[in-house]
């Protein structure tokens, strides 16, 4: 599986590149009033509305940092735009490499991370960034 | 015979029309037209669906057509078809459609064996077109999961990808997940497209491994399509309701919906580009640009326009399926219900229209299962034997207007109440809050049936609160009142379409919302320090003419910032008739919006109903009214079963100053309201013009006809009030505006025949004169006018029927002939006018307006004289558009004459002149 990590706060993660559609800078936002708190607002990515949402603040987990970069999917019920802190590389990674979620972590993290795998000396989490965007345009 | 897949569907959907139209004529047949009329058209459609039963190799169908033909042939010429006969020929045609619906050879030739891929894959298209028409039947379920099992075990699904399609379609057609039967459908039809797209690759020489990026992707469209989603599916295939667009016309073309869809998206994507480019030119300053953009605006309204038809379809073809289940459904309970439909033709988009169709389907239903009593029932309480259900539909404004109204039992507001408290939808404290609305609209609340028993028809306990969501989904309402044993009465408000709307915009705390412009009452201007804002337990309330109402401030209840300023802007709304104030920062334009959708998590706090982008690139909030309106208590005001008799006379008048001179006008006339300098003024000959809509607007001072100075103060803007008259616009000028004011206070005849005064009105103690602005145009045109006045002095032996729908006219214009010593009696429009006409006999004139809901002029020009009782009664036209088109239009209609909305001594004047041609006076 070929993926891409990004960085939030002090935590790695990575998502399959087929997953999202592109990666940009950032975007002036709209604000929500009264949104949920992991809700940025609303970008325009080029004539589309697409909701911004600030990952770390989902999982509750430590937040960003710096200035950040967006991580955007797309899916047949709409567009999110994920805040990170850093993309970094693509890489393949293999399937025996996946080691399970353990079952300490919040059940948030683990509904989301189904998988840990090590690379160059870094922990990194395989998102289920496709689950999470439908949990968020439509969490019935 | 060899037909495409094309082709095929053509057939069915031409042969389901022919089926409709038979089942129409008999219908029709059985409620009392007679068969000469009907026999040619129901022989043509017989022998139309028999032809192409026999074309399409349809056995079955074309034995039974030939049968039904048979029967109907034998009838020729008679006086008309057996009851028990006419029965079993309606149910035959049932029986038609259950052919065309499935249970076809189609459907046994996908299960013998004998088919090839291709012929398979027709066949089950086919199955899930009908099934998509009949989406409770398990059969067709059944039928189509057969028709994988059957490719899958075939040899075509040696090939990987193929197999691999038919096992995840069949894993989730029978999947005991609750996937809704449109999902399956819609994911049925993929498999079919994609094996067909596989077995074509396949016979042009591509391997296996070119084949499973396919099956991947469909793996991956299942998926997401098998998550709950809110998108609505569309339909496939236009269903082309139009009973007049029949067979051989070609003046129309079927178009799919996806692809109509798909250009709807487009236009709105269209709509937002112009927007910008607008928004640009007014940046940079270059006259040829400004031009190209002029151009490009028009053309792109006028698409929009075309675009918005294309989904626009007539009610009636939702209303027309009613006929069938009041028919039904009197059948199955032995009522006699009399069904009638007003306004059929109003047009709506389709997805409205799917949108409200079971709704209305429901309510119907109620009415003639709960509403209508039987027979003996009805008699016992005094009441004509058979009931009836007025279906009236108008538009109105963005809106759409269906009201229901049955003359049954009504509903019995104890009985809710206490059912209510029964199935635990409020405890009993709070029942003893509730007005008697509050009751009414209990039976809206899920989980809530009234019968007594579950019958077939409806009271599953499963009804109104759907009825309720469907509608408020598309952002219309339902309001509902009764008067027991006199009936009950649905308003249901539906907008006319929901992708694009005009919608205002306002800033909040430097983000920018939209409120749709349906919603909008009024936009004020208020000092805070006024005495007209208060506070109570720390909730602000605006006296807002007269009534005290919610005032919320948006940046404190959207951010949590209270804003300090010397002026507020209050946008005054509505929902469901209960009216509140937002405070907003700034009140910024209108614009024609996109409704985007919104993520449901933002949905879910009932604050937005979308979000749009706008002409700058900024997004925008919808604000969902309905929705605030819940959040801040509004309950639905009260609306009465007789609306139109019940309604009081209310004036909205524009309050303007000429110099220190105070006037108002009446706010029917005024088009718009323009703020001029007086730079922009310029002179065309004598006349002073300014540009206007690419036009010239000739100018026209107060001080023609009334003694009056306008200020001198050469750097003060000037009021432009442009007023339409005969199809072109003048502009009254004014000094300032003052207020627009409505009030319910009589109309003081003009005190001495006062040229250019309707009377004069008297609002918060001053006296205002209300202007004839017709009158102050045809003066500065140097029209003549008959000023004297008129003598008649056998005005007191006639009687005036005045139909104007809009009250004010209706008051000016009855006051001005009571002055004259004539009788007025009044109608709201040619439905009312024909009852007052049957009620008195001594009316001697009719005076009409040409536009009015319901009925409009014409139509109750060509009523009267078609009617031996009235031809004798001159009609006069009143009206404001006078131009030759609708001159001539009102000749044909049979008006005697033709006269501008609003000279008293004109219409007098005419009334005479008739008269002694008549030969009466």
């Amino acid at each position: 599986m070929l993926v891409t990590e990004f960085r939030i706060g002090p935590n790695w993660f990575a998502v399959d590149v087929l997953d999202i559609q592109e990666v940009s800078n950032p975007m002036r936002y709209f604000r929500i009033p009264k949104a949920p708190g992991f809700i940025r607002g609303f970008v325009n990515l080029r004539g589309q509305v697409c909701t911004v949402v600030e990952l770390a603040k989902y999982f509750k987990v430590e937040g960003l940092s710096s200035s950040c970069m967006n991580v955007i999917t797309n899916s047949s019920l709409g567009m999110i735009a994920f805040e990170v802190d850093e993309i970094g590389d693509v890489f393949e990674v293999d399937q025996q490499e996946l080691k399970e979620t353990p079952e300490n972590l919040p059940e948030v993290y683990r509904r989301f991370v189904k998988n840990i795998f090590i690379n160059e000396k870094k922990y990194i989490s395989l998102l289920d960034i496709k689950t999470i965007s439908q949990n968020i345009l439509h969490n019935d | 015979m060899y037909l495409s897949r094309s082709e095929q569907r053509e057939f069915l959907a031409e042969a389901m029309e022919l089926v409709d139209s038979i089942e129409e004529h008999l219908l029709k047949h059985e409620s009392g037209q007679s068969l000469s009329e009907l026999y040619d058209g129901l022989f043509r459609s017989l022998h139309n669906l028999k032809g192409a039963a026999s074309m399409m190799e349809f056995s079955d169908l074309k034995n039974l057509v030939h049968q039904m033909e048979t029967i109907v042939t034998t009838y020729k010429g008679s006086e008309g078809i057996d009851e028990q006969i006419l029965s079993q020929l309606i149910s035959d045609a049932d029986v038609c459609r259950k052919i065309l619906n499935g249970q076809s050879p189609i459907l046994e030739k996908v299960a013998s064996h004998e088919l090839d891929l291709e012929e398979t894959l027709v066949g089950l298209t086919l199955l899930c077109e009908r099934w998509e028409e009949n989406q409770n039947s398990e059969k067709f379920l059944k039928a189509v999961v057969e028709g994988f099992q059957l490719i899958k075990k075939s040899e075509y699904s040696k090939n990987q990808s193929i197999h691999m399609i038919c096992e995840i379609v069949l894993n989730s057609l029978q999947s005991v997940r609750p996937i809704s039967v449109k999902k399956k459908i819609v994911v049925s039809k993929k498999a079919i497209e994609l094996i067909d797209k596989i077995w074509e690759l396949i016979a042009s020489g591509a391997r296996d491994e070119d084949c499973l990026s396919i099956s991947t992707k469909f793996r991956s469209i299942v998926e997401s399509k098998l998550e709950p989603s809110r998108k609505k599916e569309m339909s496939p295939v236009v269903d082309l309701q139009d009973k007049q667009v029949s067979v051989g016309e070609s003046t129309s073309v079927r178009v799919s919906i996806d692809l109509l869809d798909n250009l709807l998206n487009l236009m709105g994507e269209l709509v937002l580009v112009r927007n910008e480019v607008l928004q640009f030119t007014d940046k940079i300053h270059i006259s040829e640009f400004g031009a190209v953009t002029k151009k490009l605006n028009l053309v792109t309204s006028e698409i929009q326009e075309q675009m918005m038809k294309t989904r626009m379809q007539p009610i009636g073809s939702v209303l027309g399926k009613m006929s069938r289940v009041v028919r039904d459904v009197s059948k199955a309970l032995g009522k006699k219900i009399d069904l009638q439909i007003q306004g059929a033709e109003t047009e709506v988009d389709r997805t409205v229209l799917e949108t409200i169709k079971d709704p209305l389907t429901h309510i119907v239903r109620n009415a003639c299962d709960h509403g209508i009593e039987i027979p003996q029932e009805r008699l016992n309480s005094g009441k004509n034997e058979s009931g009836t259900i007025k279906i009236l539909v108008h538009q109105e404004g963005g809106q759409v207007i269906v009201e229901i109204r049955d003359d049954g039992k009504g509903i019995d507001k104890d009985k809710v109440l206490n059912k209510a408290i029964e199935k635990k939808v409020i405890d009993e404290e709070q029942a003893s809050s509730l007005s008697d609305n509050d009751i009414l609209n209990l039976i809206f609340s899920p989980g809530f049936s009234t019968a007594d028993s579950v019958t077939d028809i409806s009271g599953r306990g499963v009804g109104m609160d759907v009825v309720k969501t469907n509608i408020e989904s598309i952002a219309g309402s339902v309001e509902v009142s009764s008067e027991l044993n006199r009936g009950s009465f649905f308003k249901i408000k539906i907008p006319l379409t929901l992708a694009i709307i005009p919608a205002l915009t306002v800033a909040v705390d430097n983000e920018i919302f939209s409120i749709p412009q349906v919603k909008l009452l009024e936009l004020i201007s208020v000092e805070s320090t006024s005495f007209d804002i208060s506070s109570f337990e720390g909730q602000r309330v605006l006296n807002y003419r007269g009534s005290l109402v919610p005032l919320i401030e948006l940046s404190d209840y959207l951010f949590g910032i209270s804003k300090k300023s010397e002026y507020m802007s209050l946008v005054i709304v509505s929902h469901e008739n209960s009216v509140f104030a937002l405070a907003v920062d700034e009140i910024l334009e209108t614009f024609d919006i996109v409704i985007k959708p919104i993520p449901k998590v933002i949905k879910s706090s009932n604050l937005y109903s979308g979000a749009t982008i706008l002409g700058d690139g900024r997004i925008s909030l919808i604000l969902d009214i309905a929705g605030i309106a819940q959040q801040i208590g509004c309950r639905a005001r009260t609306i009465s079963v007789e609306p139109q008799h019940k309604e009081e006379i209310i004036q909205s008048l524009l309050i303007f100053t000429v110099g220190q001179d105070d006037y108002a006008i009446s706010m029917n006339y005024i088009h718009r309201i323009e703020e001029i300098t007086k730079s922009e003024i310029s002179k065309s000959g004598n006349t002073n013009v300014i540009e206007y809509r690419g036009e010239l607007l000739p100018l026209i001072g107060m001080d023609v006809i009334f003694d009056c100075q306008y200020s001198q103060n050469e750097c003060a803007n000037l009021k432009v009030i442009v007023v339409e008259r005969a199809g072109k616009f003048y502009g009254i000028l004014a000094d300032e505006i003052i207020d627009a004011l409505t009030t319910q206070s009589d109309l003081f005849p003009p005190v001495n025949d006062e040229a250019g005064v309707f009377g004069s009105i008297k609002m918060m103690d001053k006296l205002y004169a209300i202007i004839d602005p017709f009158y102050l145009i045809a003066t500065w045109k140097g029209e003549k006018i008959a000023t004297d006045k008129p003598i008649f002095d056998k005005a007191h032996n006639y009687t005036v029927l005045i139909v104007e729908d809009i009250p004010f006219f209706r008051q000016a214009i009855s006051k001005s002939l009571e002055t004259y010593g004539f009788k007025t009696i009044a109608a709201g429009d040619g439905v009312e006018a024909l009852e007052l006409l049957a009620l008195h006999p001594e009316v001697a004139v009719i005076l009409s307006d040409i536009e009015m809901p319901r009925m409009n002029g014409h139509q109750l020009a060509q009523k009267v004289r078609d009617n031996r009782a009235y031809d004798h009664i001159p009609l006069i036209a009143v009206t404001s558009r006078s131009d030759e088109d609708n001159k001539r239009l009102g000749k044909e209609s049979g008006f005697d004459a033709f006269l501008e909305k609003l000279r008293p001594t004109q219409i007098v004047e005419t009334i005479k002149d008739i008269f002694y041609l008549k030969g009466v006076a």
